[in-house]
């Protein structure tokens, strides 16, 4: 095997020995064989076979369970696993089944050199095809990777097991794109927790009330089942094995009565306190459970660390969630697993956007890292919809995001906290919302510099109509757009400019459509379609109730330029200028001269290309409109330049003519605009004509 | 003299800001970040007439005002909305932070 790439060809395999010699022993005594073949439960002979099987048996191997005349489930095959091969090893994490499956694989690489053990890198596979038969569960599909993998193909296969036998080893093979086999990884199934996180939980000396033990669920009105939860079972929900470190009374009595915490004097006493701390990444955190912060009563709890690597601890405070009723003791509950979910990287529902790099907000989500009072229809709606779980997304990360982007002391806070794909911001399991929600690309593939327009349109699936926020372009707010890119990297699309937009919610009937196109190619993210491939694009849209509507994945496909031609065009129509003149429609600006020189030559030498439609365009609408420029230095002193009707006419109707690549909605768009500007200067007739030009294209927005 | 607790909370991102209370200057800072891991950024105390006051909130070149009764709602937060939009929230409880 390639020693630096541990899904490389295998040329030793080491099998994990306790495995192989289950899987060998089972195969012998045909334990998958029927369980319950006599319904009688007549166990004639099977004393004497039983004994003859025990003395075949190695010392110390447990005798297998005998035949159970009643049939028995077979094991979920979701959880943790690991193996070796040479001196690679994979900790492989399989979420297929189980109560809340996400369909998903994902492992962590560990470089082994004599005693020392290092992180290598890590890979996930978003949404493998996954094949269950009676006897094996079989998962398949393309991985990302932290690294550049020799063999990115990721298939695991696990054997079916019934729960009275321990489970199988996954067998998880690498092959490449072609197909060719690399390595090939035995895999003993270690727990079912997808991960493991040691927890101490130390407590200050003057701590009024009792630290928070569990909720009954069912105790006042929720959105899920009525169950006992701790920390520790809220994680197991989630995927994650917390497991309990022996905590600490802190001693504060020196620090004299009504002591607050500051985050400095939170952190030098986890450094002092925390047993497991040490200053690297790894699976342990500390929960302090203090009385009152400095902030005071109003802060119920912090994840404090934010001090060279980061997120290994957090602290809650009784002050304000202290008690032993159910409101509070629910409030404790949040508390604790949500600041957790901090140290874990996850950002709160509606700040998804601010991580680095962006997420998706989800201001309705039904989460631990939501805040009760923030969701949509106040703190009491949330409470009776909570279900007491993270959104999918966040599960995602919890379960399956690259170890240092979850892992404590790994990447710093908000930092890979909110990484997206299409299939994260996944359908909800019950769409309620009463709305659809289309994206369409204007073309199915594009030249490489081809400005990308797309499509949306809002309907109701409710018949009765709904409510609904008119604007659906990103930069209202109001619509989210995920984008996922070649090399499988997703991004949340972030307009150059944010706009304050009338959002007044209007009626919706059945039938009745929302449309409107967004030009995406440029944003506060920078150029998201500059490399060939095929990208896949997913909208959410946030409704007036809260809900958020999902769209359907559209695709395109950039491709490279073929000729000389296409690449002199793609290197005059890629970059931030041309791409910020794009967005803006054109602008007079002096920070964009570059890019409209650069638009110049493609007027000068490549006026026939039909990717020439979109430069006239955005000139067509700039020379239409008034540009004013204000000189910093003298305020009181704008140039104004006037518009230019004419040449705006000339741009416009070249731009918009049948021929031309821009879709409908953006012709219609632009023509209305020249309209607009001709009516303001007085030519009502060329603004009749324009305004005709415009309803004849799109009937539906006039 | 009632007091006004007012928290400035969500979107802020290195923002002058600047609060008055009918008129006089009560908070003027730069550089304004909201802290993620609590979704707050600051907050100032200030006594306000019972009869109650205009809170007016300039930041980002964008300004809001509301009128506050001190007694039925002595707590305001400001938001930058995720729209860049400015908001003036008053309650009658402290917003909780976690």
């Amino acid at each position: 095997m390639a020693h630096d790439d541990p899904t490389g060809a295998a040329e030793v395999l080491e099998l994990e020995a306790s495995a192989l010699a289950l899987e060998t022993l089972e195969a012998d005594l045909a334990l998958d064989a029927p369980i319950g073949a006599d319904p009688t439960g007549e166990a004639s002979g099977d004393l004497a076979e039983e004994a003859d099987v025990q003395a075949a048996l190695p010392p110390g191997v447990p005798l297998p369970i005998r035949p159970i005349p009643f049939p028995i489930r077979t094991r979920n095959v979701s959880g943790r696993y690991r193996g070796q091969v040479g001196s690679f090893q994979l900790e492989a994490r399989i979420d297929l089944d189980g109560s809340h499956p996400l369909n998903k694989l994902s492992g962590d690489f560990f470089s082994i050199s004599g005693g020392t053990t290092t992180y290598f890198g890590s890979f996930i596979v978003d949404s493998p095809v996954i094949t269950r038969t009676a006897s094996q569960i079989v998962a398949r599909g393309l991985g990302r990777f932290t690294f550049g993998a020799g063999a990115p193909i990721v298939q695991v296969t696990v054997p079916r097991r019934s729960i009275l036998v321990p489970a199988a080893p996954a067998t998880v093979q690498f092959f490449t794109t072609s197909g060719s086999p690399g390595a090939s990884y035995t895999c003993a199934f270690e727990a079912v927790g997808m991960r493991r996180v040691v927890i101490e939980t130390d407590r200050a000396s003057d701590v009024l009330t009792p630290t928070f033990n569990a909720y009954n669920t069912g105790a006042l009105p929720s959105g899920g089942p009525a169950r006992n939860l701790s920390v520790v079972s809220a994680y197991a929900e989630a995927g994650i094995e917390m497991v309990t470190s022996p905590g600490n009374i802190v001693n504060i009595a020196e620090a004299g009565a009504n002591h607050t915490w500051s985050d400095a004097e939170l952190h030098a006493s986890m450094i002092r306190h925390f047993s497991r701390y040490r200053n690297a990444p790894q699976w342990s955190v500390w929960q302090m459970v203090c009385q009152s912060h400095d902030l005071g009563p109003g802060l119920y709890g912090i994840m404090f660390d934010q001090l060279g690597l980061q997120r290994q601890g957090c602290a809650v405070f009784h002050q304000g969630i202290g008690g032993t009723t159910a409101d509070k003791l629910r409030l404790q509950a949040y508390t604790y697993v949500h600041e957790l979910g901090h140290c874990f990287n996850l950002l709160h529902s509606w700040q998804k956007s601010l991580a680095n790099p962006p997420g998706v907000n989800r201001p309705a989500a039904l989460s631990w890292m939501n805040y009760p009072w923030n969701y949509p229809g106040g703190a009491a709606a949330f409470w009776s919809a909570f279900p007491f779980q993270f959104d999918n997304p966040e599960l995602t990360h919890l379960r399956h995001g690259f170890r240092n982007h979850v892992v404590m002391g790994g990447d710093p806070f908000a930092t890979h906290s909110a990484l997206i794909d299409p299939q994260v911001v996944a359908d909800p399991i019950r769409d309620e919302s009463g709305f659809r929600l289309q994206i369409e690309a204007h073309r199915p593939s594009y030249a490489l510099g081809e400005p990308v327009i797309v499509q949306l349109a809002l309907s109701v699936t409710d018949r009765r109509g709904k409510v609904a926020h008119p604007h659906l372009h990103p930069k209202a707010s109001m619509t989210s757009l995920a984008i996922c890119k070649p090399n499988g990297d997703v991004v949340a699309y972030e307009p150059y400019i944010d706009h304050l937009m009338d959002s007044q919610p209007r009626f919706l009937a059945d039938g009745e459509v929302i449309e409107e196109s967004a030009y995406i190619g440029y944003g506060a993210g920078g150029l998201y379609f500059d490399r060939p491939g095929t990208y896949k694009l997913r909208a959410i849209y946030q409704a007036p109730d809260g809900s958020q509507v999902f769209s359907n994945v559209a695709e395109l496909r950039v491709r490279y330029p073929v000729t000389q031609g296409e690449e002199d065009l793609a290197e005059l129509l890629i970059g931030d200028e041309q791409g910020a003149l794009f967005y803006l429609l054109g602008s007079d600006s002096e920070a964009l001269a570059a890019g409209n020189r650069a638009f110049d030559v493609v007027l000068e030498k490549h006026a026939k290309s039909p990717l020439a439609d979109y430069v006239q365009a955005a000139r067509g609408v700039n020379a239409a409109r008034t540009f004013v420029i204000v000189d910093d230095d003298h305020p009181e002193r704008a140039e104004v330049r006037q518009p230019d009707l004419k040449t705006a006419e000339t741009l416009l109707t070249a731009a918009t003519a049948g021929a031309s690549r821009i879709d409908d909605l953006s012709k219609a768009a632009f023509l209305q605009k020249l309209s607009t500007e001709q009516r303001r200067a007085g030519d009502e007739q060329a603004a009749d004509a324009s305004a005709m030009k415009a309803a004849a294209i799109r009937p539906k927005l006039h | 003299m009632p007091k006004l607790h007012i928290a400035l909370n969500d979107g802020f991102a290195g923002d002058a800001v600047a609060i008055s209370l009918d008129g006089r200057e009560v908070y003027n800072k730069a550089d304004v970040k909201t802290d993620l891991r609590i979704s707050h950024a600051d907050q100032v105390d200030a006594e306000a007439p019972d009869a109650g006051a205009t809170v007016e909130v300039r930041a980002r070149g964008l300004s809001a005002s509301a009128q506050i009764d001190p007694a039925a709602t002595p707590y305001v937060t400001v938001n930058i909305g995720p729209g860049g939009q400015l908001e003036i929230r008053p309650s009658a409880e402290p917003a909780p932070m976690l």
